[in-house]
């Protein structure tokens, strides 16, 4: 497995969704640009210039009225929602090619740098134990990723386990993202998901998955699968046979995610290892900024 | 109990793993792949793999049912069990002749194996009633045909059973096997399939339910033999030269030079000849023997070439030496009668330097017996009767030569039964009283051995007539030789070989009443040229075959020194070789010379199949399963289609 250095993600410093992170963190900083990770909560802190971009919905009317300028709301917890970034570090993530443990890995450096440096605390934590503490600043993302270099591939990932300990684990009100691939049966995330979102915590899940996850490839042909956290045994599979069941039983399986985490009211977006971890988190993040 | 007829169609037995071949080579690979989404792949797989997975067993299993279904019904699979065959009754006919002692490639003597075929057929037959004919000669009849485990008394028979050295009887063989199953069933001739195995036997006369199946016992192996002995003149005369032969035969795919000894009496010439592959040979002697008497001839071979078959290696025969021609003269009529036909037969007889002696009805008999080897019997005013048919017919049948001179309506019905004259008499023609006009011989086959005296003396012939006694119109026999035909185109003289010997019927009498072939020089001239014409030389003149019975009343010694039992007045030559009587007479027997080739003969020409024991018998006391195997390939085949294109098709 390749160290992960911030040298590694040369495209999301350099390219436009750094460009794009940067000026919502210090539209955030400089009241110029509203940072992704804002959350929604309601207490009303103080107002900032519009600038080109802003969501018109955040814009006061009222102000405008009064003042005929264009001023955006502030809100007091925009600016203190901790940064949680949740990595599934099973050996379901050692697939692909792409791959997808080494995608979600580029991906939560992403993110973590675009957090820290829109000034964000941001906490990194595997299989619901933190390996980070709270972090931020410049010289969090070198940290952050020896932190990162360190993980293996292995073991069964348990979503639900996972979030069980993270709700013991956060004590405020806190934004979470977790990247895995999110395999394991959706009812069993239902409680654990539900858990914390009621207790206040903003989710959001990015589940990475491999194409020939998304649609079995028929040129597979007859093949034996095994599954690589030993859930079921060897199973001899004919691919062009059984792609219609498992292509329709994974869209079904998506289907049920998405209903969980709406149940939650959690974030759900799906990426394939084969787009660029930019566009990917480009796409998210421009969903998540127009929520 | 399963059989097949064609047990090396089995051998394509093999093509049974071509289906388990094909599917190990043309499977989907099942490569290894780790898959996170294994538990998700897995609901919906498992039923669909286990499946899939019976239907490839079925489909491989149907395919090789198939071809192994298929090889069965090429090889002729038959079912034959107690339930199937027991009780139907069998007769096995061993051939005995002297073929079958021909060595074979895999030891022993075709008659051992034929032994080891029969007494197979016999203990697989057990629960049938069975019987054993040794079919020598004469065939023998052997088991029990009401026992219920006949398998014991046979197997005892077959184990004192020999092969003959004579050519057996397998048509008078298998007309005592169908006397024994007056019911039906099956009936195994067990045989080499050598040149006079199948002799007289008709499949398409044997009675309904009646089986015949031949089972090859032979190997058809190299033989050379010494086939025939013969001399020249057919009459040896005393003082007079002879010429001894011996017909040597190489029935082998090679060519072959041999010795061969010729004995006559105490004289000895020794023969080198080089014999091509299927060829024959023959190898002489001529000498002059001064006493008259009986003399031992023997041919022999000598070489170092592998030989099947060793009895037929030497031949015996016995050479007569005589004073002179025996001829006799046999009639009932007046021979004082000038007019008559005996007195110008008589005075021609004279003329040919022929002793003759003279005979009636009431002799005949004793002059035939007393011949025992050729003479020329010449008949004219003969009563017919039964006795003298059977007479005339036994003359015939040892090689004598017959006159038959019709002079009366008692010799134009003289007949014997299954021997077929030279010409068939019509209706008697008198022309005496037409104008006592003449016949006269118009045509005549000058180049005829009878003849050839009268060529540029043509008109001798066209002066000889009949003008009160000629029978006409005539059929001639199909063989028949017409010599004289009169200007009506009546047949006046023809011959024909009849028996071992010949038959030449006359229809120009020679009394003085009848015409004037009795007055001129041509009936001297014709009768001095019977001998020659009529006796000629034959072979197996000089010896009879092994096997045959002979009425002889004194004591004789066989080839090996030891007396022979007489029964019955009658002795059996078994052995090849000389038998000495008392009296100095000698007797000689040989091999058949049919029975030296060992070429095999193909069944099939009487519409039999050749099988094996094992064939034969799953051949009949069974049941064919072809049909039903055949029933399984179509029933696998659509069945594995159906699968194919139903749990397959459906992806």
């Amino acid at each position: 497995m390749k160290p992960l250095a911030p040298a590694a993600i040369p495209r999301l410093s350099q390219g436009s969704l750094e460009l794009a992170a940067r000026r919502a963190v210090e539209g955030l900083y400089a009241g110029r640009h509203r940072s992704p990770f804002t959350g929604s909560a309601v207490e009303f802190n103080d107002h900032r210039p519009y600038q080109p971009g802003d969501d018109l919905r955040a814009v006061d009317w009222k102000a405008y009225g009064r003042s005929d300028h264009l001023l955006i709301r502030r809100y007091r917890e925009e600016r203190d929602l901790p940064l949680v970034l949740v990595l599934d570090t099973s050996a379901s993530m050692d697939y692909g090619e792409p791959h997808k443990g080494e995608w979600a890995r580029l991906a939560l450096a992403a993110l973590m740098l675009l957090a820290i440096d829109q000034g964000d605390r941001v906490r990194v934590v595997v299989d619901g134990v933190p390996v980070t503490g709270e972090l931020g600043g410049p010289g969090a993302l070198p940290q952050v990723c020896a932190a990162l270099d360190a993980v293996r591939w292995q073991g069964r990932g348990d979503a639900a386990v996972g979030a069980g300990k993270l709700a013991s684990l956060l004590t405020r009100r806190t934004l979470v993202v977790f990247l895995g691939d999110l395999l394991a049966e959706p009812a069993t995330l239902a409680r654990p998901f539900g858990a914390l979102a009621g207790r206040g915590h903003e989710l959001a899940a990015i589940q990475v998955l491999d194409r020939s996850e998304l649609a079995l490839p028929e040129a597979w042909g007859a093949c034996a699968i095994r599954d690589p956290e030993g859930r079921v045994p060897d199973l001899a599979c004919d691919a062009p046979t059984a792609k219609v069941a498992y292509d329709a039983a994974m869209q079904a399986h998506l289907t049920a995610l998405r209903q969980v985490f709406a149940g939650c009211r959690a974030d759900h977006h799906l990426v394939a290892t084969d787009q660029a971890v930019a566009d990917a988190l480009g796409a998210w993040l421009h969903r998540r900024r127009r929520r | 109990m399963f059989a097949a007829l064609a047990p090396a169609a089995l051998g394509l037995g093999i093509l049974a793993v071509l289906p388990i071949v094909i599917h190990l080579l043309t499977r989907r690979r099942a490569g290894l792949r780790v898959f996170p989404a294994a538990e998700l792949l897995a609901r919906v797989e498992v039923g669909r793999s286990s499946r899939r997975r019976l239907r490839e067993h079925a489909t491989l299993a149907l395919r090789t049912l198939a071809i192994v279904a298929a090889v069965l019904a090429l090889s002729g699979l038959m079912w034959r069990g107690g339930l199937l065959g027991n009780g139907t009754p069998a007769v096995i006919v061993l051939d005995a002749s002297a073929s079958m002692r021909q060595l074979t490639s895999a030891g022993g003597t075709a008659f051992d194996r034929a032994r080891a075929a029969a007494g197979q057929l016999a203990a697989r037959l057990s629960g049938n009633a069975v019987r054993l004919i040794i079919a020598g000669q004469p065939a023998t009849v052997l088991g029990d045909a009401t026992t219920g485990a006949p398998s014991g008394a046979i197997a005892s028979a077959l184990a004192e059973a020999q092969p003959g050295f004579g050519d057996g009887d397998p048509a008078g063989a298998i007309a005592r096997a169908v006397a024994l199953l007056p019911q039906g069933g099956d009936c195994y001739l067990i045989s080499d399939l050598s040149r006079g195995s199948l002799a007289g036997i008709d499949p398409a006369a044997l009675p309904p339910g009646v089986r015949l199946h031949v089972v090859d016992a032979g190997g058809g192996g190299d033989n050379r033999a010494v086939v025939g002995l013969a001399c020249e003149p057919g009459v040896a005369l005393a003082g007079r030269p002879v010429t001894v032969s011996a017909r040597v035969a190489n029935f082998s795919a090679a060519s072959a030079r041999l010795g061969v000894t010729l004995r006559v009496g105490t004289q000895v010439h020794l023969n080198q000849i080089e014999l091509p592959a299927g060829g024959f040979a023959t190898v002489s002697t001529t000498l002059t023997i001064d006493a008259i008497g009986a003399v031992a001839v023997e041919a022999e071979l000598a070489g170092e070439l592998p030989d099947a078959l060793p009895a037929d290696d030497r031949r015996a025969g016995r050479l007569q030496v005589m004073p002179g021609l025996p001829v006799v003269l046999a009639s009932d009529a007046d021979r004082d009668d000038p007019a008559g036909v005996v007195r110008p037969l008589l005075a021609a007889l004279g003329a040919a330097g022929l002793e003759v002696r003279q005979s009636d009805r009431a002799g005949i008999a004793a002059e035939v017996i007393a011949g025992a080897g050729p003479s020329l019997l010449i008949t004219a005013g003969l009563e017919p009767g039964v006795d003298v048919a059977a007479r005339l017919g036994a003359h015939l049948n040892a090689g004598g030569a017959w006159l038959q001179v019709v002079a009366s309506e008692a010799d134009a019905a003289l007949a014997i039964p299954g021997i077929e004259p030279p010409v068939r008499l019509g209706a008697r023609q008198d022309v005496s009283d037409q104008e006592r006009g003449l016949v006269t011989v118009a045509q005549a086959r000058l180049d005829h051995a009878l003849l050839t005296q009268f060529q540029g003396r043509e008109s001798l012939l066209t002066a000889v007539g009949a003008w009160r006694f000629r029978l006409t119109p005539q059929l001639p026999a199909a063989d028949a030789v017409p010599v004289w035909a009169y200007s009506d185109g009546t047949i006046a003289l023809a011959e024909r070989p009849a028996g071992a010997g010949r038959w030449l019927l006359l229809n120009c009498s020679p009394g003085a009443a009848d015409g004037n072939l009795g007055r001129g020089e041509v009936l001297p001239l014709l009768i001095a040229r019977l001998p020659a014409v009529l006796l000629p030389p034959r072979d197996e003149r000089l010896g009879l075959d092994a096997g045959t019975d002979v009425a002889i009343d004194v004591a004789v010694e066989g080839p090996d020194g030891r007396g022979v039992a007489v029964v019955d007045g009658r002795v059996r030559l078994h052995h090849p070789g000389v038998y000495r009587l008392v009296g100095g007479n000698l007797l000689a027997a040989a091999v058949p010379g049919l029975e030296s080739d060992l070429g095999q003969l193909d069944p099939q020409v009487l519409g039999l199949e050749r099988r094996s024991a094992d064939e034969a018998l799953a051949a009949t006391s069974s049941t064919p399963l072809w049909p039903w195997l055949l029933a399984l390939v179509a029933i696998a085949l659509t069945t594995e289609l159906l699968l194919a294109g139903g749990l397959g098709g459906r992806r």
